[in-house]
């Protein structure tokens, strides 16, 4: 169907923007939230757009910060779930999950491990059945386990080649000092080599346990059915794990203003990290430093992205992250520049740390950032799996349950002082550490007055 | 209310302005945001030979300003109305989006038809623009490791026509970029004739359409002939006749093995059928590649085949990373040995049958967001015409029988030219140099 229409002859005033309606109120989706007396929290976000249904199962506090001195256990033992359980061979569980057109996956980050499954209402039993299997009865047999290994050997191997991978592996080895964020998260070929089923068992016996688990249903699903399928399918985990007392120091790293290269002789650009310690997830003052760090680098309109893209066309990017963990966090500003102009962008990053703990923003950086928090926050919703992972991050990081219900409140609420009191509390101009994974050759002598610089190779050895 | 996709497609209506600008407009009050999605018909294709990347950096340009919009408010106001905005080029398009709250869409409109009313880019910005392009193509082509395999494809793959080389196009043509150029591209391209506006979200649509007719409805259709226009931009091409094959000593760790064949174009039959088979060789651990060469073999740490759609061709790709120790020639003979299953009928009902799953699963995901079904509406009805195939393609899926997959198999893998770049670590040529 198509049709033709004249276009209308009234005036129109082309030089400032229409004014917009009355913006429309956005909630933040209802969802179900219940403890079963196994310890099991349940999560419902029910929504039936689309005829699927998502899984997700979360165990808190069982992430890589456990990996000990064997870095990479933890999502080795999260890997190897899928890959053989007393009931179905790895081949096994790959097709029949793939016949249905679903996916199983498992992984860890830094705080937790999980489990996921994403499958069509119709498929929903199937999936369940294999998900279930998974999860409880998994044996980490030794041929499987050599065979994930042998890939992990090689990933590592790649993560050479990558020049983000090799900055971000030195900044949180400078940065996070005797924390146990410091570590990669994917191992080492020294320490993935020397992993053990008997590791494995070990930590999936300490920290898959009903205790610290999270099932979040979501999509074409009630909440009976949830409850039903948990009491039925997922009842064979101990209620809890072993206790672990957490001595570890939060305390601020005192590093300033080092330079630690990563030598890529031939690089054409630098990838930069310039930044510090951050703050955890539960930082009271999350909100604030969001919003602080949005109008210094996190978003494409902010102070850093415009300087050294858009006025100097040094970059295809930069941005600036407070990335937070469970205990702790990072700040970090991230970008590749040209190598000739590496120093001078690391000179305009540190003015504008200094600038944003110096002068208040202006009224109309408050405004564009909050219209645009605002204005985004449905594009937040869109997706049952997308609200999904904000409830669980909720429960991950000890969240309280109205937080998004009062996000935007929040945010609404902050003034040109709150955001300067973030910056001047969370942004350390004179303690930053500064990565740059590139050609030595091309910029060290550049680089050195900023600090010390250190030289390493792609292996982490220093070379100077 | 919500709506379940499967009982109910996706709704749109479709009409066009005096001026020639297509506009489909498909409601959805899911979310009180609306995607705007703009699709012009030029990409890298309709460059000259000594103009690579043009339509790309034009892309860039589009955000500098226009008539009533000064350098830098394009994103200011945007921002500043909530709005999320990006843009992409590909061979055959250049794709412009922006996600409103649904109270600003007229906002949007206001924003993005200043910029098909009139251009005004500065010097200033075209010299910052070139570097800011010059740094991307260094950040996501050169500095990464295989990064330059699509490079490397485009002239070996294409000889005499717009896809010999990358969208990226060239650093040297990119330096040499006068306003003049750029201004005539736009003046050819950039106009209401030669673009689809599809809005996807949370809007009455009589009086959306008041609003694009409104903004859009002023606009002219330009000097140029689009029919003219697209007549001049020559397309021939022809088969790859024998293998081409070519080594790259490159900053990587573990080899690589990339290979391309070309198929029929993007919405023909087979490019369907390919598809479904690309599917059935590498998607989920169960599949041909994955299984045999990953997990029983472990000859490669990664794998994987897919077929790109083109306007006027269709590529069939298909790469390995291998593992320390291995063979590029072993793991090619693997690839082949499989790709000649095909070739020989010996794909079974139930792979079939799973892909077939598979893509049900994944037409359903695909419509869960504003900014894909509009991206989808615009594509389809940009270059068939038939924006209805966002309801109407699941049934072409599911239509593909074993006989068709053999046919094309034997048809375009068998026996045809392709292109197959090797990645090997600079150590090894020199290794080589000093035997």
């Amino acid at each position: 169907m198509s049709n033709n229409i004249t276009a209308q002859d009234d005036v129109l005033d082309r030089t400032k923007p229409p004014k917009p309606g009355p913006p429309k109120d956005v909630q933040f989706p209802e969802y179900f939230d219940t403890t079963l007396p196994n310890g099991i929290n349940i999560l419902v976000i029910e929504n039936n757009k689309i005829p699927a249904v998502s899984v997700r199962m979360v165990f808190k506090d069982a992430g890589s910060f456990y990996d000990g001195d064997k870095y990479g256990l933890a999502s080795l033992t999260a890997e190897m779930l899928t890959k053989g359980t007393s009931n179905r061979t790895a081949t096994q569980i790959a097709e029949e999950i793939d016949f249905v057109g679903g996916s199983i996956n498992a992984g860890s980050d830094w705080d937790g491990s999980y489990i996921s499954l994403s499958v069509l209402r119709k498929h929903l039993n199937t999936g369940i059945e294999i998900l279930a299997d998974v999860a409880q009865n998994p044996v980490f047999e030794d041929e499987e386990l050599s065979r994930v290994k042998e890939q992990r050997l090689s990933s590592i191997l790649q993560g050479k080649d990558d020049a983000g991978h090799l900055s971000d592996k030195r900044f949180n080895k400078v940065v996070y000092g005797t924390l146990p964020y410091s570590n990669p998260a994917e191992g080492t070929e020294e320490t993935v080599k020397k992993i053990t089923k008997a590791d494995l068992q070990e930590f999936y016996k300490m920290n898959y346990y009903s205790g610290n688990l999270i099932i979040a249903f979501v999509g074409d699903i009630t909440k009976e059915e949830a409850l039903k399928i948990t009491e039925e399918k997922f009842n064979k985990l101990p209620r809890e794990g072993i206790n672990r007392v957490n001595s570890y120091k939060f305390d601020e790293n005192s590093s300033a203003k080092k330079v630690y290269i990563i030598n890529k002789p031939g690089a054409v650009q630098s990838n930069l990290r310039v930044g510090h310690i951050g703050i955890p997830r539960n930082n009271p003052d999350f909100i604030a430093v969001t919003i602080m760090n949005t109008i210094l680098g996190g978003y494409f309109g902010s102070r850093i992205n415009y300087n050294l893209r858009e006025k100097h066309g040094f970059t295809y990017g930069a941005r600036s992250y407070f990335n937070p963990h469970l205990y702790s966090g990072d700040f970090s500003v991230d970008t590749d520049v040209r190598n000739e102009v590496t120093d001078t962008s690391v000179t305009l990053i540190i003015e504008e740390l200094k600038r944003i703990t110096t002068e208040e923003i202006t009224d109309e950086e408050l405004t564009t950032v909050k219209n645009y928090m605002t204005g985004v926050f449905p594009l937040q919703l869109e997706t049952a799996n997308a609200v999904a992972s904000r409830v669980i991050n909720l429960k991950l990081y000890n969240l309280p349950k109205d937080y998004y219900s009062k996000y935007i409140s929040a945010i609404n609420a902050l003034t040109k002082q709150d955001i300067l009191n973030a910056a001047k509390n969370y942004i350390k101009p004179e303690n930053i550490t500064i990565v740059v994974s590139g050609d030595a050759g091309a910029v060290k002598d550049k680089l050195s007055k900023f600090g010390e610089v250190q030289v390493f190779d792609a292996d982490g050895n220093k070379i100077n | 209310m919500q709506e379940t996709i499967t009982d109910k497609q996706v709704i749109f209506s479709e009409h066009t302005l005096k001026n020639g600008l297509k506009i489909i407009l498909a409601p959805d009050n899911s979310i009180p945001a609306v995607a705007v999605n703009l699709c012009y018909h030029v990409g890298s294709k309709n460059e000259d030979k000594d103009k690579r990347g043009y339509a790309h950096l034009f892309e860039h340009l589009m955000f500098e300003g226009s008539k009533n919009i000064p350098p830098g408010d394009y994103d200011r106001l945007s921002l500043q109305a909530g709005c999320e905005n990006n843009a992409y080029t590909t061979e055959d398009k250049t794709n412009y989006y922006l996600l409103t709250p649904s109270h600003q869409l007229e906002f949007g409109l206001w924003l993005e038809s200043d910029r098909m009313l009139e251009f005004s880019v500065t010097e200033e910005s075209l010299r910052v623009q070139k570097g800011v392009v010059i740094e991307e193509k260094k950040q996501v082509f050169d500095n990464r490791p295989y990064g330059s395999v699509s490079l490397k494809f485009a002239p070996l793959l294409f000889d005499n026509n717009g896809y010999s080389w990358d969208t990226i196009g060239n650093v040297n043509d990119i330096k040499k970029a006068a306003l003049a150029d750029v201004k005539e591209f736009y003046e050819k391209y950039y106009v209401p004739n030669n673009a689809v506006l599809t809005l996807a979200g949370d809007f009455e649509p009589e009086e959306a359409l008041r609003l694009t007719e409104k903004y859009f409805g002023p606009v002219s259709s330009g000097k140029y002939d689009q029919d003219e226009l697209k007549k001049r931009v020559s397309f021939t091409d022809k088969p790859i006749a024998k293998e081409i094959r070519k080594v790259i000593y490159d900053d990587v760790q573990l080899p690589g093995l990339f290979g391309a064949y070309k198929i029929p174009e993007e919405n023909s039959d087979e490019f369907f059928v390919f598809d479904i088979l690309t599917d059935i060789l590498s998607t989920g651990e169960s599949s041909r590649l994955y299984n045999e060469l990953v997990y029983k073999k472990q000859m490669v740490s990664d794998i994987g085949c897919w077929v790109e759609g083109r306007e006027l061709t269709g590529l069939l790709h298909y790469y390995a990373i291998l593992l320390p120790g291995v063979r590029i020639d072993e793991v090619q003979n693997e690839i082949d040995r499989i790709f000649n299953d095909a070739v020989e009928g010996k794909i079974t009902e139930r792979e079939l049958t799973k892909i077939k799953n598979r893509i049900e699963t994944r037409n359903i995901y695909r419509l869960q967001t504003n900014l894909s079904k509009a991206d989808m509406l615009s594509h389809f009805k940009t270059f068939y015409n038939t924006p209805g195939m966002i309801n109407s393609n699941l049934s072409r899926y599911m239509s593909v029988t074993l006989d068709d997959i053999q046919n094309a198999a034997k048809k375009y893998l068998s026996g045809s030219g392709r292109v197959i770049l090797e990645y090997l670590p600079k150590e090894e040529k020199n290794k080589f140099s000093k035997n």
